[in-house]
């Protein structure tokens, strides 16, 4: 975006404020439906549940993952049926399958034995992805650390969850978050084939892989174009996996360049010959992700010239909102804006009104 | 690491099989079109009319099977076992849904029994239906074919075998099974004492690993084991490996002269000429076997 059109936009809204780009979004979703063809795209709706996105997605005909009942709330209000969304979360409550089987027949997903007790009373309604972990100790966010069963032991509760008569049509995975490489996708696959041979061969029907999200944006780091990246899975998915419904879960690669952030210096010090700027938002605000998504955002500023050392804080009283330490910046004036890319994933999603500071406004642009 | 590619041509198919070592290097087959293609639970499965090769079959984008050069291959897996065993009656073929193994070890009217344990029943399908040739030993009583994985069926199936053929096709293959110490091991506990059981070891130089590693936890079960090769044109690399295994290594020592005479009349390659070169191998091999 123009600094100038931020600026005018800025004059309109107020900050701190994050603009939507709805160009972006389609093109996001059409960029990566074409370096994953015929693989089903299903939102992960926690990255950025903002109805906008939502709404915008269902025009392209994404499909959806979602993994509570207030998630499955903004898929009613933007009266998306049940029959385009999977439920992805591991661990629920009596309650919340309830909910999800009366939106309708979803798929669910279990990686343990107790969790599959939960699904008897409702075994005719609904179908079940077993949530294989895949350890990725080296990306970003290491997603098999929580949740799903270890390779060695997902026939077993594959057989287990068979036995008790519950419909097992898929298996799922997680290769991690913002991943550097396909290797980890094709390790995991690999790990499916085999899973898919033994259930082929006691006539247990596997017809869906989730290969899950991970797929990398660009922040401070560039990463391969998608399509380069995708590559070799799609190579790896036809030449044996052909006869199988593929789906994925992306979040990130999609919500996260949507958003660009406006926030302005709220006040500044020269503490101990460092500059020390407040800025309007910070770690409680749309900055969340830094602290629990350890994303790091591309900053653009107008001015330019001789550069000290400063520290980029929040607005809260808390001494933990602070941003950047020790970086080099002009000297910026009150209320001079900054501007930060790739906003839009597990940022205003997790930001809290904490002190009293308003979450960021949300301003849908082209 | 193969895939196809179409491109336009100013006559004739513009439809190329591309069969790549590493995608660096490899054999390209044109071909006429496309006969069939279909997914099984276990992997894509092509067939194509080319115009050098006959029928080619292709198992996850991987050229298994050309109707111009298989009979080298199934001649040199089956043959050179078969003829140096005094009287092979039962047979086991772990793989070799094609058929092809199957058909030439029926030559030999000393077998009472043979099992084909194939994983993919799309394949022996597919076969019978393009390669009518190859498939016609199905058809004969003494045949037997069961859909399991190898690995499964001769770790719960008791009976002995006096030759075991591993016809898998690809260290990418649909049955990771096959690979591990384990199955080598259970191979050996169902061979009969004086049995040989033959591994497909691709191909000695871009796979060498993987023939070094079969020889290595080969050499550790089997009182004798022996590596051979046949050159292979649709093999990217030319040249196939395979290894010869017995728990009694005298039945290496032995050829039976008076059966060879009726098997090699029915052989487009195979002969005693052969069976002896075969078992010659260059200086590379030699040393990586010894490495």
């Amino acid at each position: 975006m123009e600094f100038s059109k931020i600026q005018e936009l800025v004059a309109r809204h107020g900050t701190p404020v994050l603009f939507l780009s709805e160009s972006r979004l389609r093109d996001g979703y059409r960029n990566l439906k074409a370096a994953l063809p015929g693989v089903d795209l299903y939102y992960a709706v926690k990255s950025n549940a903002t109805r906008e996105i939502v709404s915008i997605l269902n025009t392209e005909d994404a499909f959806f993952d979602v993994c509570t009942n207030g998630e499955i709330d903004i898929l009613k209000s933007c009266d998306i049926t049940a029959d385009r969304c999977i439920h992805t979360h591991p661990i629920k409550r009596d309650s919340d399958i309830r909910y999800a089987v009366e939106y309708g027949k979803p798929w669910f997903v279990a990686d343990n034995e107790d969790e599959l007790y939960k699904f008897i009373p409702y075994k005719d309604k609904l179908r079940l992805l077993i949530r294989m972990s895949i350890q990725n100790p080296g990306c970003l966010v290491n997603l098999s650390a929580k949740f799903g069963v270890v390779p060695e032991k997902t026939w077993d509760l594959i057989i287990k969850a068979h036995d008790l008569g519950l419909n097992v049509g898929g298996i799922s995975f997680h290769a991690g978050s913002q991943n550097e490489s396909p290797l980890k996708y094709i390790e995991a696959l690999e790990y499916c084939r085999d899973i898919c041979k033994k259930a082929a061969l006691k006539g247990i029907n596997i017809e869906v892989i989730d290969i899950g999200g991970g797929f990398p944006i660009n922040y401070l780091t560039p990463v391969l174009p998608m399509a380069q990246f995708c590559q070799p899975i799609v190579d790896y998915l036809d030449r044996y996996f052909s006869s199988y419904r593929i789906i994925a879960e992306p979040g990130r690669v999609l919500s996260g360049p949507t958003m660009t952030l406006a926030t302005k210096v709220m006040g500044r010090s020269l503490r101990n010959e460092r500059w020390w700027y407040y800025l309007d938002e910070g770690v409680y605000g749309s900055f969340s992700g830094k602290m629990y998504d350890h994303a790091d955002y591309p900053m653009f500023l107008e001015r330019t010239g001789e550069r000290f050392n400063s520290v980029l804080a929040g607005p809260t009283c808390d001494s933990i909102d602070v941003l950047y330490e020790n970086i080099s910046l002009p000297l910026l004036e009150i209320g001079e804006m900054l501007i930060f890319e790739s906003m839009g994933a597990y940022t205003t999603a997790s930001a809290s009104n904490f002190n009293g500071f308003p979450k960021a406004k949300i301003v849908v642009v082209d | 690491m193969n895939s196809l590619i179409k491109f336009t041509t100013e006559s004739g198919s513009s439809l190329w099989i591309k069969n790549l070592i590493h995608g660096m290097s490899g054999l390209t087959i044109r071909a006429k079109h496309a006969v069939f293609c279909d997914s099984s639970p276990f992997q894509k499965i092509e067939v194509f009319d080319t115009y050098s090769f006959g029928m080619v079959m292709c198992l996850g984008g991987t050229v298994v099977l050309t109707e111009y050069d298989s009979d080298i291959y199934h001649e040199m897996m089956t043959h050179p076992v078969m003829l140096m065993m005094k009287k092979p009656q039962r047979i086991c073929i772990i793989g070799g849904g094609d058929g092809g193994c199957l058909r030439e070890v029926l030559k030999h009217d000393t077998v009472s029994s043979v099992v084909i344990v194939e994983i993919d029943k799309m394949v022996t399908d597919t076969v019978k239906r393009f390669f009518s040739d190859l498939s016609k030993g199905f058809d004969d009583p003494r045949a037997q074919v069961v859909y399991d994985d190898g690995y499964n069926y001769l770790k719960s199936n008791m009976d002995k075998f006096d030759v075991i053929i591993v016809d898998s096709y690809d260290p990418g293959g649909p049955v990771g099974s096959l690979e591990t110490a384990d199955f080598y091991s259970i191979v050996a506990q169902r061979l009969a004492d004086d049995g040989i059981v033959v591994f497909q070891t691709y191909s000695p130089t871009v796979n060498g690993e993987f023939l070094r590693n079969t020889y290595r936890s080969a050499s550790a079960l089997f009182q004798k084991t022996k590596p051979y090769i046949c050159s292979m044109h649709s093999f990217p690399e030319g040249i196939c490996s395979f290894l010869a295994c017995a728990k009694n290594g005298n039945v290496f020592e032995n050829f039976e002269k008076s059966r060879y005479e009726s098997i090699a009349e029915c052989c487009n390659y195979y002969n005693d000429d052969v069976h002896t070169g075969a078992f010659l191998l260059p200086q590379h091999i030699k040393r990586l076997l010894r490495s």
